[in-house]
């Protein structure tokens, strides 16, 4: 029998990919020390949640795919130990690194271009704690997968008991919850998934379009499925992601799925799973309500007490009080009301303690007096008497002076001291550095919470203490791509691979690859747009969509677009030799295209450079370089005098082709500077243009 | 088929992917037997340590899993034995005395210690893997062994009662009805209600069969003739720890002076002397799907119970009847004394 089972599992590997950079985060005190997926819960890195699960469900290997950032080694780290735990025979898990992935979409795209996915795969979040029956769930998608070839997805939901009963402590807890539940139409007999809809109004009402009657006779209605985020995902859905670049995460392909049903054949079935638990412990709300619902066993077999990676039994289990400890802790069970407590090596809790619903790390102190209600303390923190902690997140290393007291839905980093005898009001994030200093070289939308300097404050933090407040402040930065040349120009400076020399290769030729694409993509739409005479705001969204799909930035963009807009009247000649005529038509043609993207004076010298650049591929241009110049100039005033003086003096872009532009040029230059000369009430414009180049 | 390594069978253990106790017994034993023909090893000792390293590894991960345990002091003792018996021959020559070999480890402060077996013997592998090989042949026939026992203790028209599922009280039963006609009652063994399953196949094989829930055993029991279960530890003592239900069952039927019989091959023997380890489950396995539950609410789910020797009539094994106060001295045939603490 058993070697049965094994030439089967070869024929077909099981593959899961597990994303790391969640959408939401738990702010910048708890990740900028280490990612959200190390985050221990219950003692237990989350990550270590999410392997033993997929391990347990017999999957084969396992992609960890993260953004190049400080924590990439460590989570490389991780997976490895995770594996050589287990003698690198069971799970294989491979961390793939990407430098500019922001969201799902990317990843699915890197993950196509990689052709790393070969089969049916399992698409998670990193920060999951599940204990679903997936080889049930995947053997159901085959099945489906075979009578109905055009079902690409199944998306699995959980449907949970309403919580009546959430902690009243944490706010926002209800809006949070609406976020992670879908209201789902399904067609009875199929499963097909005919709407899905994030639940946000209060209402008790659903609409459901008349038009889905007409489709199918029975409709299931799911008004709020818990969703994990979890799917079963044919080989089609990567593709599909990099076939529309506008998908960004899992919703917006939903959507987009069902509503082009007709044009792309194509349709998603959902599994509502009734048994087991799956849970994302997505906020710090969430991961404090996964903590005790992984304390009170509802993930069984992953229980506190077995270490997820070596399997042995770390704690001791107390049912009755539902407390869990190391032997070398110092702990008495069951005194005056702990209950839900997991306590880890080395701890010391004195008798006088009351811990309810709370994780303490390793080798912390916990003084007599202390009060904590569903307080997560990491390792070595020292917590003085009459502290008492609500609903907070302790960093390593804290220490808490005597009589603080730490209000709910606080985070204090690793490293901060507070006290004595200050209170730390609600919501408060603290940490041991002054903010300015905690920005990482990592440009993640999620960290570009502005943050204020302050001195460390001792009416904040105590007289002994040593912190200082985060504030973050909601930013309202979407995905709009359209204006924000600031972060693209992040997105080029921040290049630190420390990660694999193996992945930044593959990463440098495919970004050369995707740029040439992209190249070529643009030249042909400029083509077409002149011969059909689009207008300019078409070719702009054209343009702007082949930009989104190979992700290029802004600089490239307006290289591409001037050099394809006199290439364009060259082809359009006819002839190999540019003449002045043809470009003078391309020209005309998308000035109001070129304008679009010209904003600042650094963007003309890029026109500029761009143009220099022709030449060094293309020297037949050069005779026309002087009149191409001057309409620009004069004629369609993209580019100012004294930028075209600057770009001058400064020797232009400083390729070889410099020199004899540098002479064909020469006169329409002599013009401009006594054109300059006349009107001397410019001068400060250029300066104002040169500081912001 | 693939060479069993200690990484799988950790793994099938913890996964819960073996049907039986008798699976893991006969996966155990060719564990144990790769590891003796295949590893490098020189000494008596060196392969003690090797087998003992299983024993420690299931111990530390799964305690509550003593089958595997077992076979793993039974490989040991067998490995004493053929040493000792190896010396035995050899020193019989060169000097003489070392025939009280076993005697002299007897120590029970140094329980912890393995047997010096400092000596490398060429024919000691072979001799093992022999031993082995016999015992194997009578773990494969000790289900047979106790089934033919059912006709002659199991009369005409009695009523039996017995708990949850069972694959060696089922083979008891139908080896017996046979012969025999009786009526089972099957306690249905909440919260896996395996009941359900024993309750089929008996009926299934033409046997009257009555399913009744656990807590009703007590006001069955006057009507029962004897009570049959199986279990899935035998603990030293000569108490059992076995599936949830049975404490109740058992002191129902000590009420009722009922006997209680409980079928189980020797490999159950386990030298685990009380019910300390338990094994706790989940709350979602008592609490129905959807049922909205106040976290408040402490939900605390044990896997095993635990039945006094006092409770148990007798046991019914592969090699003969025996009484809980006599499971000492069959534990001390079974397995090495010096190996007691591991």
């Amino acid at each position: 029998m058993a070697p049965k089972v094994e030439v089967h599992e070869e024929s077909s590997i099981l593959q899961a990919v597990i994303l790391t950079e969640c959408d939401i985060d738990y702010g910048a005190a708890i990740t900028h020390y280490n990612p959200k997926v190390l985050v221990p819960l219950a003692n237990t890195p989350l990550l270590d949640y999410t392997l033993a699960w997929l391990e347990r469900c017999g999957v084969d290997e396992v992609i960890v795919y993260c953004r190049t950032n400080t924590h990439t080694d460590k989570i490389k780290q991780h997976c490895k130990r995770f594996t050589s735990r287990r003698e690198d025979c069971g799970i294989k898990v491979m961390v793939v690194v990407s430098e500019d992935c922001l969201n799902l979409g990317d990843a699915m795209r890197d993950l196509y271009s990689k052709s790393l996915l070969k089969d049916d795969f399992i698409l998670l979040q990193g920060d999951l704690v599940a204990t679903l029956d997936l080889q049930d769930i995947v053997a159901k998608h085959k099945e489906n997968r075979l009578s109905d070839k055009s079902m690409i997805m199944t998306c699995v939901y959980v449907n949970k008991p309403t919580e009546t009963t959430t902690t009243a402590a944490m706010e926002g807890e209800e809006e949070r919850g609406k976020e992670v539940t879908a209201t789902l139409v399904t067609a009875a007999d199929t499963g097909k998934l005919l709407l899905h809809r994030r639940t946000r109004s209060k209402s008790s009402k659903i609409s459901i379009p008349t038009e889905l009657f007409q489709a199918s006779s029975d409709l299931l209605t799911y008004p709020a499925a818990y969703d994990p985020s979890l799917a079963i995902c044919s080989e089609v859905v990567p593709s599909l992601f990099s076939d529309n670049f506008d998908y960004g995460s899992r919703d917006s392909l939903l959507r987009g799925v069902i509503e082009q049903e007709e044009l792309l054949g194509y349709s998603i079935r959902c599994q509502v799973v009734q048994d087991g638990y799956a849970c994302r412990a997505s906020t710090l709300q969430q991961y404090q309500r996964v903590s005790g619902e992984v304390m009170r066993r509802e993930a069984y077999p992953m229980v506190c007490e077995s270490s997820l990676t070596s399997h042995r039994i770390r704690y001791t289990y107390d049912p009755f009080t539902t407390t869990y400890w190391e032997p070398s802790a110092k702990f008495t069970k069951g005194n005056g009301g702990t209950s839900e407590v997991v306590v880890g090596a080395g701890t010391e809790v004195d008798a006088g303690v009351l811990l309810t619903a709370s994780v303490v790390g390793d080798h912390c102190t916990l003084s007599d007096g202390v009060r904590a209600n569903a307080a997560f303390i990491m390792n070595n923190v020292h917590i003085k008497s009459g502290c008492q902690l609500d609903h907070c997140y302790i960093g390593d290393d804290v220490v808490l002076e005597e009589g603080v007291v730490v209000s709910s839905g606080c985070v204090v980093g690793p490293g901060v001291r507070l006290g004595p005898h200050v209170t730390i009001p609600p919501g408060t994030q603290l940490v041991s550095r002054p903010p300015s200093s905690t920005h990482t070289p990592d440009h993640h939308h999620d960290f570009d919470e502005t943050t204020r300097v302050k001195e460390a404050d001792p009416s904040i933090c105590g007289v002994k203490g040593k912190a200082f407040i985060l504030l973050p402040e909601e930013t309202n930065q979407d995905d709009d791509d359209d204006d924000d040349e600031s972060s693209d120009d992040d997105g080029r400076s921040s290049g630190p691979d420390d990660g694999d020399s193996e992945d930044a290769l593959m990463m440098m030729s495919d970004d050369e690859h995707s740029e040439n694409e992209f190249r070529r993509e643009v030249q042909e739409s400029l083509m077409n747009g002149m011969s059909k005479k689009s207008a300019a705001e078409n070719m702009v969204l054209e343009i702007n969509a082949s930009r989104h799909a190979y992700n290029v930035s802004m600089e490239d963009v307006l290289t591409t677009v001037t050099q394809g807009i006199l290439r364009a009247g060259q082809k359009q000649d006819g002839g190999t030799e540019p003449t002045w005529p043809g470009i003078n038509t391309a020209l005309k043609c998308f000035v109001d295209v070129l304008r679009n993207y010209v904003r600042k004076g650094r963007d003309q010298l890029l026109v500029l450079n761009a143009i220099e650049k022709l030449m060094v591929d293309s020297p037949e241009f050069l005779p026309a370089t002087q009149k191409i110049l001057f309409n620009l100039n004069q004629t369609f005033e993209i580019l100012e005098g004294e930028v075209i003086l600057h770009w001058y003096k400064k020797g232009g872009a400083g390729t070889t082709a410099f020199t004899t532009i540098k002479t064909s040029i020469a006169q329409f230059i002599e013009w401009l500077e006594k054109d300059s000369e006349d009107e001397e009430d410019s001068e400060d414009e250029e300066d104002s243009d040169e500081e912001s180049s | 088929m693939a060479p069993p390594t200690k990484q799988d069978f950790i793994n099938k253990l913890r996964l819960e992917k073996f049907e039986s106790e008798q699976s893991k017994a006969e996966e155990s034993l060719a564990l144990l037997e790769h590891i003796v023909a295949n590893a490098s090893w020189q000494t008596g000792s060196e392969l003690l340590t090797l087998l003992r390293n299983v024993d420690i590894e299931v111990s530390a991960k799964l305690p509550w899993e003593t089958t595997p345990r077992n076979m793993v002091q039974r490989a040991l003792k067998i490995v004493v034995d053929e040493y000792s018996s190896c010396v035995g021959g050899v020193s019989a020559m060169n000097t003489s005395g070392h025939h009280t070999f076993p005697q002299v480890t007897m120590d029970p402060t140094g329980g912890v210690e393995l047997p010096k077996c400092d000596q490398a013997l060429p024919d000691l592998r072979d001799r093992v893997l022999e031993a082995l090989a016999e015992y194997r042949a009578e773990l494969e026939q000790s289900d047979e062994l106790i089934a033919v026992q059912g006709e002659s203790k199991i009369h005409n028209d009695e009523v039996i009662l017995t708990f949850d599922w069972c694959g060696l009280v089922l083979a008891f039963l139908t080896r017996a009805a046979k012969k025999r006609h009786f009526h089972v009652i099957v306690a249905e063994g909440a919260p896996t209600y395996q009941g359900h399953r024993m309750a089929e196949s008996l009926s299934r094989v033409g046997i009257q069969t009555t399913l009744i829930q656990d807590c009703a055993v007590f006001p069955m029991m006057s009507r029962v003739n004897k009570v049959i279960i199986g279990t899935r530890t035998v603990l030293s003592n000569g108490g059992i720890k076995t599936d949830l239900g049975a404490a109740a069952l058992a002191s129902a039927a000590k009420f009722y002076c009922v006997p209680l019989y409980v079928c189980t091959p020797t490999y159950k023997f386990s030298r685990i002397s009380g019910e300390e380890v338990n094994h706790c489950g989940s709350g979602s396995a008592i609490i129905p799907i959807n049922t909205p539950l106040p976290s408040s609410v402490n939900v605390a789910v044990s896997k095993f119970d635990y039945v006094p020797p006092e409770n148990v009539t007798s046991f019914i094994t592969n090699n003969r009847g025996i009484a809980p106060s006599y499971v000492y001295r069959h534990l001390s045939e079974l397995y090495d004394p010096a190996a007691y603490h591991v």
